[in-house]
């Protein structure tokens, strides 16, 4: 029947684990066709990676197994050859090829990178050692590596990570394979890095009528690129068809939970999120009925059997795998919740004044640990928070969020500057005196596996705060307070005997607000809390933010790399570029009419969730890559990658200017501000 | 890479300080008096005196320390009562048989260690793996000392094919030496073997689950090629840093094994000048023999800066 | 102690390490219960029976003094296991105190100490135990000690690594957030996630201190005879090699058999407490 290019039908994956068994991938089919761009999208876990290491046989057996479906590429079963036969070896690299999510990892660090490269061109296209050098540095010139005649024989530590993908997608394409498989390709870089890798990826395999596969947790990033999308949950896949289609008449439940879950750069007005209820299926009790029957909205009698559902076919190809027909919910699929209401509620009152902070970190070389130099993490930043607001921060890495957080609650010491709390100097508190002061600030972390320590239990972790904050409390009085906070952040109060490692990601980050909200503070640093968690995750963290700040006056600084969601939590944002701000703006200011050129690119980097608007967008992508603190540009840090740059701007640095009430920016080519400079 | 290199050799630098002045402070930890204790009581005190004078002892501790330092360099090493000869014609003397047996020991635990240990990672939870890996435990536990009386036993005593004492060195004579080496070199080796076999085998393991593996095998190549040119280089990074310890085990080990197979080398030498009190004998091999091992880390440093750019290039 | 119960399930998965605990257990209950087991007083000498082959009488036969080689092998389990723990409760506690010091403060201090710990690595630890002991004389306490002091440098190496890994912690940097004081933290948050590892270094440092133990009572500078050890048993019996051949091989299996069993438990205990191998099921 086919001549798709590669086409796979009833795969089934499973891991045989001391647990149980895991049904990663349980009868998903897809196919492919020459020259053509797909997407396959799921949160962690639904078998999206390893339905695509399983028709290459790269998954390691045991404990992995293969135990049906056809991988027909070329007319050929790949799923009937052995893993290291010579028809799976040709087949590898030659015909298909992959780029994986950790460019860190994924090249070896020992061998050069045109050792790296050559390895398959000499393997699949029988070149010679010259031929092949040649080529890869073709390749290399085509991927935007620049001086690639020498950087050839660089090892991988000498690159960034962009640099190391872009290499990575040289390396795929060396042998001219008919498919690309990316897996999570861009999902570790920053946001104008991977702008840029999807671009080349799509100008390369276009430009070679070379298929490609983007296997990505982003519902954005497909709706950009691909032109047919797979939506994969707990190892099904859901549903399919042209992406305009899936985005238009979102028709399985589950994508529609995603679709909603996702805030976006386009609306109008912030509304709730509407979050999936629940956690994602446990793929080892997984039994024969609808995975997503627990966490469906619209799941009836019919959906509560012990089969799975079969195909719906819509316009186009376009087919859910839900047992109920879409006319019976896509009607009201927006799901809109309350709006947010911004701006309003905060005080004119100051709550946090931050002027002038400066942190430098010193260099230092040789076992005296003689200082040589300065990394300046942080160079003159000001900005306010008003009491009960909440004051989002942007910026990709190396900004200088993270130690920014960190200096306001002194766990690094300023190296200049002020910091005012509630009209209190911080800055200079001395150590005895910070206890005090952090009563009332706190802080939750990124990475919700590290922040907790593993040989405590989760209520002796959340208790701790009391226990350090308030002394003489019963131990009776002591439970209490525990079991509300459990409670206040949607938790069981009965699992607190429980070690973290018992919780999954979205319960330990709630566990970490628990924590964080112990002392009663008032105000809330949030460093990138939700970028570690699944979309349908985020979105309830999100929603428990929100309500808590409602709830308890929260003053929230919040930090993030991801701009539509600082949009849609944020009263007002800072945008931070290599230790300095860029713009401070309203929230809804800065959508519309961003000023500074860095907000632009990074604005239009970030794609949305709608391929009609995607096509419609204009963009700008940057040139080049964030530049490491130790090589600070001169003159106004963005000025390499501006594409405004003049003279003046390598030369002098631009000072904060006011344009709009409350809209401040620092750069030359925008004009002259025609407001007065006074502080609105 | 310079800039590394120089660290390492500061370190160096003052690690043999400190070793000097361990060796050094040994002698003055003796109870009594140390003529004494070295030549009996049964001395002269005429001829007690002149020792005491001969070996700086009527001189304050910093001077002594100085004074041996200075010597040292200048290839003095002091004198051996015992032995009635100089420190130095003794350690020129023996060192060579040592180095000789250290050395062989030392590769041939490399190389078959580092040979079991890749085999046994690739062809993991099979029952190669499972034999090399109970043997590998089984070698680390055995002392070196019972396997040479296991060794002489049957090759010496029960079967007569191989010598159980004395060396010649190769230069000496060639047949001889490798006849008497063949016994004392597996005795010495068997436990680095054993080591390393065990540690390459984890870091195989370890490598072997990298990323950069699953990207070599989806280029296509084969599993031989993968193992070969991208799990054993980095795989055999953290084995490099054993190597120091091989050589400084091998010497450690070749009190035991000298004294077993009656080798006239410096293991025995150091038994010797413990057993008769040999002072000067005992602080100068003691820094000698730390000295070669301190030489042999660096030389693994070097090494380890050429097979990791990321050491390298820092 | 479900969480207990777990970890023994996983910890006693093998069946090597079952019997190597047995193993274990047997000869710690011959060091404890020696003289219900042994057959004979170990350092009662027969002359009759000089150099005897194994019989009836005496199972393993009877060493160059006529003494029953079965029972002195029981008693040196004494010697092991005292010499073998002892010694590294010893390096454990300077080691580990060395490391926390190093690691926590860095930089000159821990410059410092590393190269002293460098330097003691350096010196090949027989020939320098053999001479410690050649100066201050040789007893039980002082082989414990020496032993100690030659592993030291894997415990404060470990540990340094440990708490300069934990100390980056974000769950640190919580604690102190939360209110703790520094030395709260450290007791609460560093020490507690650094002991695992220690417990697998010192199951793993015990098989090689017993070997060193035999190593240097092989060379006459171990325990005091006439006290039973399995090292000196081994070096008396290999200058009567060709009499009495048992009486050499011996003490050598017991040698053997203890490390081999602390070894394997050792690598168990790192499997069954390394959190990436817990974290599967």
């Amino acid at each position: 029947m086919s001549n798709h290019l590669l086409s796979v039908e009833h795969l089934k994956t499973v891991f045989k684990t001391p647990g149980g068994i895991v049904r990663a991938v349980d009868d998903a089919s897809f196919y492919v066709d020459e020259g053509e761009i797909i997407g396959i999208v799921g949160e962690s876990g639904s078998g999206k990676s390893v339905s695509m290491l399983s028709i290459l046989k790269l998954i390691s057996m045991p404990p992995g197994e293969i135990q049906g479906g056809k991988a027909l590429f070329d007319g050929v079963d790949m799923l009937a050859l052995a893993p290291n036969s010579p028809e799976m070896r040709k087949i590898r690299g030659g015909g298909i090829s992959m780029i994986f999510q950790e460019p860190m990892t994924s090249l070896n660090p020992v061998l050069t990178i045109g050792k790296q490269i050559t390895e398959s061109i000499i393997l699949h296209l029988g070149l010679s050692k010259e031929q092949a050098r040649q080529r890869a540095i073709d390749l290399l010139n085509q991927v935007g590596i620049p001086d690639a005649q020498t950087r050839i024989d660089y090892y991988p530590t000498q690159f960034s990570g962009g640099m190391r993908q872009r290499i990575m997608i040289a390396m795929a394409m060396s042998c001219n394979p008919r498919l690309i498989i990316a897996d999570e390709a861009t999902t570790a870089l920053d946001v104008t890095t991977q702008e840029q890798i999807l671009e080349l990826l799509k100008d390369i395999v276009k430009k070679s009528h070379t298929a490609l596969i983007l296997i990505t947790h982003n519902l954005s990033i497909v709706a950009r690129y691909a032109e047919r999308i797979y939506v994969m949950y707990a190892g099904n896949v859901m549903e399919e068809g042209k992406c305009d289609d899936v985005f238009e008449h979102p028709s399985h439940p589950y994508t529609i939970g995603l679709l909603n879950a996702a805030p976006r750069l386009n609306s109008e007005v912030t509304r709730k999120l509407a979050t999936i209820p629940g956690l994602p299926a446990n793929p080892i009790s997984k039994t024969q009925r609808c995975p997503f029957f627990e966490r469906c909205w619209w799941a009836c009698e019919k959906c509560d059997v012990q089969e799975l559902p079969s195909a719906r076919g819509y316009e186009d190809a376009h087919q859910a795998f839900c047992w109920r027909d879409r006319e019976e919910f896509l009607h009201d699929w927006r799901m809109d919740t309350e709006p947010i209401h911004k701006n309003q509620a905060h005080s004119p009152e100051i709550l946090v004044q931050v002027q002038n902070l400066s942190k430098y970190f010193p260099v230092t070389k040789g076992i005296t640990h003689r200082k040589v130099g300065d990394v300046k993490a942080l160079d003159d930043v000001s900005f306010t928070i008003h009491r009960g607001e909440t004051l989002g921060l942007v910026g990709e890495s190396g900004c200088g969020k993270t130690t920014l957080a960190k200096t306001l609650l002194r766990l690094y010491d300023p190296s200049g500057g002020q910091i005012l709390f509630d009209g209190q100097r911080i800055d200079d508190l001395p150590e005895r005196k910070l206890k005090d002061f952090r009563r009332h600030v706190q802080f939750i972390f990124q990475d919700p596996y590290g922040s907790l320590d593993p040989r405590q239990s989760a209520g002796s972790v959340v208790g701790e705060a009391i226990r350090a904050q308030k002394h003489g409390l019963s131990s009776k009085e002591y439970e209490a307070q525990i079991d509300e906070l459990f409670s206040m952040v949607g938790l069981d109060p009965s699992l607190k005997d429980r070690a973290p490692h018992e919780f999954s990601g979205g319960q330990r980050q709630r566990l970490c607000i628990a924590s964080a909200l112990a002392s009663g503070p008032s105000f809330v640093i949030c460093d990138e809390p939700i970028s570690a968690l699944d979309v349908s995750i985020q979105a309830q963290i999100i929603n428990l933010l929100m309500d808590l700040k409602e709830q308890k006056g929260l003053t929230y600084l919040f930090i993030a790399h991801d701009l539509s969601v600082v949009r849609h939590i944020s009263d007002r944002i800072v945008v931070m570029y290599l230790g300095k701000v860029v713009e401070i703006s309203r929230w809804d200011q800065l959508y519309r009419q961003p000023l500074h050129p860095y907000t632009q690119a990074l604005l239009s980097a970030i794609p949305t969730p709608d391929p009609k608007l995607e096509r419609q967008r204009k963009r700008t992508t940057l040139q080049g890559e964030v530049p490491s603190l130790t090589h600070r540009p001169q003159g106004c840090i963005f000025h390499p990658r501006c594409p405004y740059a003049t003279e003046r701007c390598s030369q002098e640095a631009p000072e904060m200017r006011q344009y709009d009430q409350g809209h401040f920016a620092a750069c030359f080519q925008i004009g002259e501000p025609t407001i007065n400079q006074q502080e609105g | 890479m310079g800039r590394f290199l120089l660290k390492r050799l500061g370190q160096t630098v003052i690690t043999l300080f400190i070793v000097s002045i361990i060796s050094f402070s040994l002698i003055q930890f003796i109870p009594g008096d140390p003529v004494y204790t070295m030549m009996g009581t049964d001395i002269t005190p005429e001829y007690h005196d002149q020792i005491y004078e001969e070996m700086g002892l009527n001189k304050p501790v910093y001077e002594q320390y100085i004074s041996w330092l200075v010597n040292l360099f200048q290839g003095d090493m002091g004198y051996s009562y015992y032995l009635r000869a100089d420190v130095s014609t003794v350690i020129a003397k023996r060192l060579p048989t040592t180095l000789c047996l250290g050395v062989t020991s030392a590769i041939v635990s490399v190389i078959i260690g580092i040979a079991f240990g890749v085999v046994s990672a690739v062809k993991r939870q099979t029952l190669l793996d499972r034999t090399i890996t109970i043997f590998a435990n089984i070698g680390v536990a055995m002392p070196s000392f019972w396997l040479v009386t296991v060794m002489v036993l049957i090759f010496s005593i029960n079967l007569g094919w191989l010598p159980a004492t004395g060396y010649t060195l190769p230069w000496v004579d060639l047949a001889a030496s490798l006849r008497q080496s063949i016994l004392p070199v597996f005795c010495m080796s068997l436990g680095g073997i054993a080591s390393y076999t065990r540690q390459t085998r984890s870091s195989m393991l370890e490598v072997i689950n990298q990323d950069y593996i699953r990207t070599a095998r989806s280029k296509g190549l084969k599993e031989g090629q993968v193992i070969s040119r991208h799990a054993i280089k980095n795989g055999l990074i953290p084995i490099l840093t054993l190597a120091g310890t091989t050589l400084r085990g091998c010497i450690g080990g070749s009190a035991i094994i000298e004294t077993m197979f009656n080798i006239v080398g410096m293991g025995q030498v150091m038994v010797t000048a413990v057993n008769k009190c040999d002072y000067q004998l005992l602080q100068s091999s003691l820094f000698f023999m730390a000295a070669i091992t301190c030489g042999c880390n660096l030389l693994v440093d070097i090494a380890y800066g050429i097979a990791d750019p990321r050491v390298r290039l820092e | 102690m479900k969480k207990a119960k777990r970890f023994c399930k996983i910890l006693f998965r093998g069946w090597l390490v079952r019997i190597s605990v047995l193993i274990i257990l047997f000869f710690f209950l011959c060091a404890v219960a020696s003289p219900l087991i042994a057959t004979h007083d170990p350092n009662a000498t027969d002359l009759y029976n000089k150099l005897a082959s194994p019989s009836r009488e005496h199972l393993l036969g009877c060493d160059q003094l006529g003494r029953d080689v079965f029972s002195r092998i029981v008693y040196g389990a004494r010697v092991a296991f005292l010499v073998g723990i002892l010694s590294v409760v010893v390096a454990m506690i300077v080691g580990c105190a060395v490391g926390l010091i190093a690691g926590y403060f860095g930089g000159w201090i821990d410059s410092v100490l590393m190269r002293i710990i460098d330097a003691q690595t350096a010196i090949p630890s027989m020939i320098l135990a053999m001479a410690i002991v050649a100066v201050l004389g040789r007893s039980v306490v002082m082989l414990i000690l020496i032993l100690g002091f030659s592993n030291i440098p894997g415990f404060a190496r470990m540990m340094r690594g440990q708490v300069m890994t934990v100390r980056e912690m974000d769950y640190v940097a919580a604690s102190k957030i939360r209110g703790n004081s520094s030395f709260v933290t450290m007791m609460k948050h560093v020490f507690p996630n650094c002991v695992s590892p220690i417990i697998v270094v010192m199951t793993q440092s015990i098989g090689g201190s017993i070997l060193a133990e035999a190593g240097l009572s092989f060379l006459g500078v171990g325990i005091e005879p006439p006290t039973a050890s399995w090292g000196a048993m081994v070096s008396a019996g290999f200058s009567n090699l060709t009499d009495a051949p048992v009486f050499a091989l011996a003490p050598g299996v017991a040698i053997i058999l203890l490390v081999l069993a602390f070894n394997i438990f050792g690598d168990a205990l790192r499997d069954a407490l390394d959190p990436r191998i817990r974290s599967m099921d």
